[in-house]
């Protein structure tokens, strides 16, 4: 087939594809806008219908060709076609870009239809969902041969295939065995990948005769039957089964077989990622040219996923290939954020600075920076101030652009304190632990500080190496200091700390057993850990130690073999020390060794007495654990001798946050009269901060964490929450009216009683427990619970719980 | 294990309350009127306007119930003190009286304050017992769940019974269709008489069922004749099925299996009804409580401003 040459290929209509190509257009630049799927924007087509889109950040402008504000996912995306269309954009839809090969100025895009486009320059827009699994056999691209499923209620009366034994091929098959003849097909003899739920469901949807399942069986080639054939069918499906192969026909088939992360593409296109970290993203520099010249990257592939700044990226992209230099549309952000520092009026003075005096961001490229700096607050604090308090929940990190802080070492003695000079860090303790800050950390003379929320820090830490180390290595020291060794020099650390290794566990895996030889002590850097016995050949827990406490030690003192088995309760990071080291230290200072050894004793008897307590405290430890309280910092349980199910705690949650009820009392699971209800357990490394476009889930000072008002609605954090604690509700104003005007004229929602706005328009918001941070008095369900069956506990008082 | 409303503050609002009721018996001993003891001496007097006041406070916990947003502590420590203190009403207004009892507006207001009382008597009562044996019977399960549970196994045990015969459809679904969950406000709380009964005989025969089964497969009889059906229940109904049937180890099995089901679905059922029993019990007393407390509310306005008016 002929291929076509253009300047600018870009790959993915979404919307930054969509702004680059019209601007392209716009500036009638030779282009071509790939899009593997029949229509633009793919990711917010397959929104639900009527979702509100937001746009945020709010404060940044927007860049563009064609228009975008917040509205529905309809408007939107009309908007966007009808913008892309006067434009005159050059579009390809169902153009899937399987290769790039070639070199800046001679690209060669292969395409999945066998055509090939030439390109000078290729901008990647193509996102981070991935493209979806093809059947990969001969007439796999038939029009009835479909991989998603939008409206089961569609189709009805038709024979058709799904193909899959996922969560996504159970769901579409029971939805359309309501209204049609369903066989699902599986490659293996039992459904394995899928949630509980489906499972359970599929099976009685096939036992119960609602659909058909032919196990062991894959498809082999696809064939459309002639019309009129006397079936009736459209297609004909050949079936490999373990007997041969066998012929199904049918009217459509759907083929669940899920997506391909778009990384392996990527990186066949000669693209490197920093790390093997899954959320790593390639770096770029800041005319988003990535390490292949010629090959730009911009949008959530570059780590920009909100669609502004999508949009806005597709403007610059096109304007750096034509040769023009645009100012960045952060530059007037950023030039705020400096306004009130002497000597740096011009961020890129600002940038150069920072770069020499802060080590640890001298391996950023601008870009990187500029972005980190977006997130971060500029800040000069009175010499004498508070910038860190002592066993608060804030997780932010700081550096010292200028001038110095002062470490109070002693949380009882505000006068002892160690300096902290330029180009140093500080804050990596909590962000790497998720738990309360270890000291008081009050500002110096001519302090310049920047403070870079959790977020931020983390995406630089799983993006740049020499961030991860340097603050790894600082992290290492620290806890070592002030969790093993307070009053050990520095010096004679650092030799210690460079032995050491920091070892990730996953949820149940063992840090060591009882009975192996002991040759390392684990200083926990996050996440926490049981401590077992075996007794009667079952493991028995007996503690739970959260992070900054330290296992193992007890066999390196004892020279015995490891006393007990310990585990990690959740995902879990330590430190392992060598025993080696460990030992060499104690040598050289006795007051260590004494007081390690007192500590050890206090333990080596708590542990015996919890021997003697019969097996079902140690269970319940094992019950809370697995309820996730390993991670929480804060959680509500009731007591079942107590309830009596009146259900105030949930009318009270309602009445104080806006008609909506945060958490479930009937939920949740129970364990010997202490049940554990669906609400939130404030996690030290929140799930639901994973991957919030808008980083509007933060925690306060005293650890709640909570949803700030910039959510988009997009519910990431609904579905990354394992504990299934967060909604997607309206979260308008209503007044209610006053307790006596229910009471005696009926007026309005009873208290307590959920209650929703009206307005149907307006957009859905994720809402969860706050611990009624903005209240007095506490949490309303504690408060408002009549029989002390509410309570809420801290990871320090599970034990005595458990007891 | 918690502080709950029993043991609030190390019981001191228990500790109040006696106090209370210790100082009024001793001014009701110590205290000479020179006339018989009534309302109208200052003791008297003092002792109703303590009496009023704690009545008047302990109907606002109703109020401070629903107001969750209010910041006065505790609302465990409320009820704790609306117990304690409410049951030292008792010999507040018993010495109040001075004794003095007839058929008037100031007797119906101490009766109301009796009945009251003792409905709370019942509702601590309930309280303390029921959430322990409500969690125990539960078992980790929510009611939504249990009646779920039902629901499946209903629809399970229809597609079964299809298979087996037209009879053992019709049966099956009776049994599902007079499947009452629930009932009046007595069958409630104290259980459908004649269901426990049925309950208690079904269990009988099933019994004699299994063992008369067992037999069966253990001679390797086919087929037993002459069973008369003469109770509607599916139960008996598929026991009886089982004996008598003759239709080969397919259908036997079909049959065995939709036993089973229907008598896991009758041990779910009753344990519904128990939860709802256990519910009802915990809840009803304030359908008592509450409105005796009003009526108290207006019989001790009548009694205040009978007082003063004839004074």
């Amino acid at each position: 087939m002929a291929s076509e040459r253009y300047t600018i290929a870009i790959v993915g209509a979404g919307p930054g594809g969509l702004s680059a190509a019209a601007r392209a257009a716009e500036t009638g630049t030779s282009h071509i806008l790939l899009e593997a799927a029949p229509q633009i924007a793919n990711t917010i087509y397959r929104y639900q219908k009527g979702k509100h889109v937001m746009a945020e950040p709010g404060q940044l402008p927007l860049r563009a060709a064609i228009g975008f504000e917040a509205g529905t996912r309809e408007r939107i995306l009309k908007n966007w076609q009808t913008g892309l269309e006067k434009t005159g954009a050059n579009t390809r839809y169902r153009a899937e870009v399987v290769a790039i090969e070639g070199e800046q100025g001679k690209f060669r895009l292969k395409l999945a239809d066998g055509s090939e486009v030439k390109a000078e320059h290729v901008v990647l827009g193509i996102g981070l969902q991935g493209n979806l699994r093809r059947m990969e056999v001969p007439g796999d691209t038939l029009p009835e041969v479909q991989y998603q499923l939008d409206d089961p209620e569609a189709y009805g009366d038709e024979t058709i295939v799904v193909v899959g034994a996922g969560d996504a091929a159970i769901e579409n098959a029971l939805a359309l065995a309501v209204n049609n003849s369903v066989i699902i097909l599986n490659r293996r003899d039992e459904f394995t990948r899928a949630k509980e739920g489906n499972l359970r469901d599929i099976m009685r949807g096939i036992d119960g005769g609602q659909l058909e399942c032919m196990y062991n069986a894959s498809p082999k080639g696809v064939s459309a039957l002639e019309t009129g054939h006397a079936s009736g069918k459209k297609l004909r499906l050949e079936v490999k089964t373990r007997d041969g192969t066998s012929e199904v026909l049918c009217d459509r088939i759907v083929a669940r077989l899920g997506a391909l992360p778009p990384r392996a593409f990527v990186e066949s296109c000669g693209v490197v990622f920093p790390s093997d970290d899954p959320a790593a993203v390639p770096s770029v520099s800041p005319r988003y040219e990535s390490n292949v010249p010629g090959l730009y990257i911009i949008g959530a592939l570059a780590g920009y996923p909100l669609i502004k700044q999508c949009i806005n990226q597709g403007y610059e992209v096109v304007e750096f290939i034509c040769g023009r230099d645009v100012e960045p549309a952060d530059e007037g952000l950023l030039r705020a954020k400096f306004a009130g520092i002497p000597g740096l009026t011009k961020v890129n003075l600002a940038i150069v600075q920072i770069r020499s005096n802060i080590p640890l961001f001298a391996g950023l490229t601008p870009l990187q920076l500029r972005e980190f700096l977006l997130d971060s607050d500029i800040r000069t604090p009175a010499p004498g101030e508070v910038v860190v308090q002592f066993n608060d929940y804030t997780n932010t990190f700081f550096s010292i652009l200028r001038g110095a802080v002062h470490i109070q070492i002693d949380p009882d003695d505000p006068s002892q304190t160690v300096k902290l000079g330029v180009g140093k860090f500080f804050g990596e303790m909590s962000l790497i632990s998720g738990r309360r800050r270890a000291a008081t950390i009050v500002a110096g003379e001519d302090c310049v500080l920047i403070e870079t929320p959790r977020r931020s820090m983390n995406k630089l830490i799983q993006s740049v190496e020499s961030v991860r180390r340097t603050v790894d290595e600082m992290f290492l020291l620290r806890a070592i200091r002030m969790h093993i060794a307070p009053d050990v020099p520095e010096d004679d650390l650092i030799e210690v700390a460079h032995t050491a290794r920091i070892r990730q566990f996953a949820p149940g895996n063992a840090l060591f057993k009882e009975g192996d030889p002991a040759d390392s002590l684990h200083l926990i850097r996050s996440g926490s850990v049981t401590i077992a016995h075996e007794i009667g050949g079952r493991e028995i827990v007996i503690a739970y130690l959260p992070s900054g406490n330290y296992v193992g030690e007890l066999a390196l003192l004892t020279d015995s073999p490891r006393t007990a088995t310990v585990r990690a309760a959740v995902a879990t990071e330590t430190i392992e020390l060598p025993g080696v080291v460990f030992r060499e230290l104690l040598a050289c200072f006795p007051d260590l060794d004494a007081e390690l050894k007192a500590k050890a004793q206090v333990r080596l008897s708590a542990s015996a007495r919890m021997r003697g307590v019969k097996a079902n405290a140690g269970n319940m430890i094992e019950f809370l654990v697995a309820q996730g309280i390993g991670e929480a910092t804060d959680v509500l349980l009731i007591d079942e001798s107590l309830c009596v199910g009146c259900d105030n705690c949930e009318k009270a949650c309602a009445d104080t946050h806006k008609g909506t009820s945060l958490l479930d009392r009937r939920a949740g699971p129970s364990f010997a009269s202490v049940h554990v209800p669906t609400s939130c357990r404030h996690c030290e490394h929140p799930h639901c901060m994973k991957d919030c476009p808008p980083d509007a889930i933060h925690r306060t000072p005293e650890g709640e964490v909570y949803i700030a008002d910039n959510c988009i609605g997009c519910g990431n954090c609904e579905q990354n929450c394992p504990y299934g604690v967060i909604q997607m509700a309206v979260k308008g104003e209503t007044e209610k009216p006053s307790l006596w005007k229910w009471l005696l004229f009926g007026q309005g929602p009873a208290p307590g009683e959920e209650f929703h706005s009206e307005d149907k328009t307006l957009p859905k918001k994720a809402v969860k427990c706050d611990m009624c941070k903005d209240q007095s008095g506490g949490p309303a369900c504690v408060r408002a619970c009549p029989t002390g069956a509410a309570i809420r506990v801290s990871p320090t008082e599970f034990m005595t719980i458990a007891r | 294990m918690y502080e709950s409303y029993v043991n609030y503050r190390n019981f001191f609002y228990l500790k109040v309350a006696v106090a209370l009721c210790t100082l009024a018996i001793l001014a009701y001993g110590l205290h000479d009127p020179h006339e018989p003891a009534n309302g109208g001496t200052w003791l008297g007097y003092t002792l109703g306007t303590l009496g009023a006041g704690l009545i008047v406070w302990l109907a606002w916990f109703g109020v401070r119930k629903r107001s969750y947003s209010g910041t006065e502590g505790r609302l465990v420590g409320w009820l704790s003190a609306h117990i304690y203190l409410g049951a030292s009403l008792l010999v507040i207004v018993t010495l109040h009286s001075g004794f003095q009892l007839g058929w008037n507006v100031h007797t119906l207001a101490y009766v109301l304050t009796l009945l009251v009382v003792a409905s709370g008597f019942y509702g601590l009562y309930a309280y303390v017992g029921y959430p322990r044996e409500l969690a125990s019977n539960r078992a980790g399960m929510t009611r939504e769940a249990m009646i779920a549970e039902v629901a499946e196994l209903d629809r399970e045990c229809l597609g079964l019974a299809d298979e087996v015969d037209k009879e053992a459809h019709k049966v099956v679904l009776q049994s599902i269709e007079e499947t009452v969950l629930g009932g009046s406000v007595i069958e409630q709380l104290f259980g459908d008489p004649a269901r426990r009964s049925a309950s208690a005989g079904i269990n009988k025969s099933l019994d004699a069922v299994r063992q008369k089964v067992e037999a069966r497969v253990a001679r390797g009889v086919p087929q037993i004749q002459n069973i008369e059906n003469q109770d509607a229940t599916a139960i008996s109904f598929l026991a009886e099925h089982l004996i008598a049937d003759g239709g080969g180890p397919e259908r036997l099995e079909k049959i065995t299996r939709l036993f089973e089901l229907i008598t896991r679905k009758r041990t779910m059922v009753e344990r519904i009804q128990r939860d709802i029993q256990l519910q009802s019990r915990l809840a009803f007393w304030l359908y008592l409580h509450v409105p005796l407390s009003i009526g108290l509310l207006a019989a001790l306005f009548c009694h205040v401003f009978a007082v003063f008016f004839y004074w």
